[in-house]
């Protein structure tokens, strides 16, 4: 068994196209709950990509370069998305981290702040290809549930602009069932159109000693991030457990 | 500000979810080949642990080479011992990963002192000075191990899945490096 590395770590991502994408109007209130969660537990934030990955993707497709520059590149909008959580969070403790700072992060929660990193991990021009997509597999869902599972936080937290997961993307559904609980085995045998999670992490969550479960909740409802950060059962889950 | 209240930049995949297979599907195709003639030559840690004259002998037949080349260097033994310590003692995969690539960082610096003066040591993030260097006749020497570290997927607790000759493929398909050439010592069975 693996030890716990900082156990009591709520590590949570904001969505890129979900929430920031949106501006001020959904990011700020977000972020005031958070900072405010602060003062009873460590919260690292995980930044999503949105539509300018969508469209440095879209170019790179046009150009056909290999699956590993697009991470290169997505990697980057993340990144930008940091920045500016880090920027609105620097009086209330922001810090920005790169990988290479997660040895400074038991210094960081002593001292109140709250860490944020570009979501995507740092696999780059290494990134693996799917067999029928040049896009990234590992994008900012991963990364965040890579990073909980390494800290052994139980639960990794993805704050997006739905409740939760649904049997197919409610935008375009609108009869679309929401699912509160769903193991990775069973959501995976479904093979639901669209998925709230990246694939990858359906393969890598019952393979996971720390990290068994996915919390997908509304950021734009007030008061949801909150319960999520308080270890709430709100919005949907998805369980290595079946 | 788009009527769905976001902000969009308009290209093919536009307020698209990315989970959707047929989305996906759009960008596939073949790879643009960004190196196209360069070589990636891979010397295995099994090389550094059979001491001196194993490791000379590949030296001189980089150096004798006429063509410029990526040199990716493996960990062999120290990089199993560190992991095997790591493990035993509860460290995570990730933690594990991050370990195992320092133990290339040594090897990657051995190297450079035998390639003194035409060998460069390349930090990941410098990868983009590979076609400069080629260009100049110099030796580019990178970590064969990619670079997940502390972001390795899960395995149950276990070793790291993705080695040296995982990291070494992937790079080789990033770059379009159709010739990767694998140096193992005199009698290895073809290790990591």
């Amino acid at each position: 068994m693996t030890i716990r590395v900082l156990p009591d770590t709520r590590v949570v991502k904001i969505g890129g196209q979900s929430i920031v994408d949106r501006g001020a109007s959904a990011l700020l209130p977000i972020l005031d709950e958070i900072a405010a969660a602060r003062e009873h537990c460590d919260i690292l934030i995980c930044a999503g990509g949105g539509t300018r990955a969508r469209s440095i993707y879209s170019l790179a497709t046009d150009l056909r370069l290999p699956t590993g520059i697009l991470a290169a590149l997505g990697a980057r909008v993340a990144i930008q998305n940091a920045r500016i959580i880090t920027t609105l969070l620097a009086s209330r403790g922001g810090v920005f981290v790169e990988p290479e700072q997660f040895q400074d992060l038991p210094a960081f929660f002593r001292s109140g702040c709250i860490p944020v990193m570009g979501g995507m991990p740092p696999y780059g021009y290494w990134e693996m290809r799917d067999p029928d997509s040049r896009v990234p597999p590992h994008r900012t869902d991963a990364g965040t549930f890579l990073t909980a599972e390494y800290l052994g936080s139980e639960r990794a937290i993805f704050i997006k602009d739905e409740d939760g997961l649904f049997t197919d993307d409610p935008k375009r559904d609108p009869l679309a069932a929401h699912i509160p609980t769903i193991s990775a085995s069973t959501l995976a045998e479904m093979d639901i159109a669209d998925v709230v999670i990246e694939r990858a992490l359906l393969d890598y969550l019952p393979r996971a000693v720390w990290c068994r479960e996915l919390q997908i909740v509304n950021g734009l409802r007030r008061g949801e991030v909150t319960k999520a950060l308080g270890l709430e059962r709100n919005g949907s889950f998805i369980t290595a457990e079946g | 500000m788009a009527p769905d209240g976001r902000i969009h930049i308009d290209s093919s995949l536009k307020a698209e979810s990315l989970q959707r297979r047929d989305v996906l599907k759009t960008t596939d195709g073949t790879d643009r080949s960004i190196l196209p003639d360069a070589r990636l030559v891979y010397i295995a840690g099994c090389v550094f642990d059979a001491g001196a004259k194993s490791l000379m002998r590949y030296v001189d037949w980089i150096l004798d080479h006429p063509d410029p080349a990526i040199i990716a260097v493996g960990g062999g033994e120290r990089a199993a011992h560190v992991a095997m310590i790591a493990k035993d003692c509860g460290v995570p995969t990730g933690g594990i990963a991050q370990v195992v690539a320092s133990c290339e960082e040594m090897n990657a610096t051995v190297l450079a002192a035998l390639l003194a003066d035409r060998g460069v040591p390349l930090a990941r993030d410098h990868i983009w000075d590979v076609p400069f260097l080629l260009r100049c006749g110099m030796l580019p020497i990178i970590l064969a191990v990619p670079p997940y570290s502390l972001w390795e997927p899960p395995v149950n607790g276990g070793l790291p899945e993705h080695g040296s000759l995982f990291g070494v493929e992937r790079l080789a398909e990033a770059f379009g490096i159709g010739g990767v050439i694998p140096c193992h010592a005199d009698g290895c069975g073809g290790c990591e």
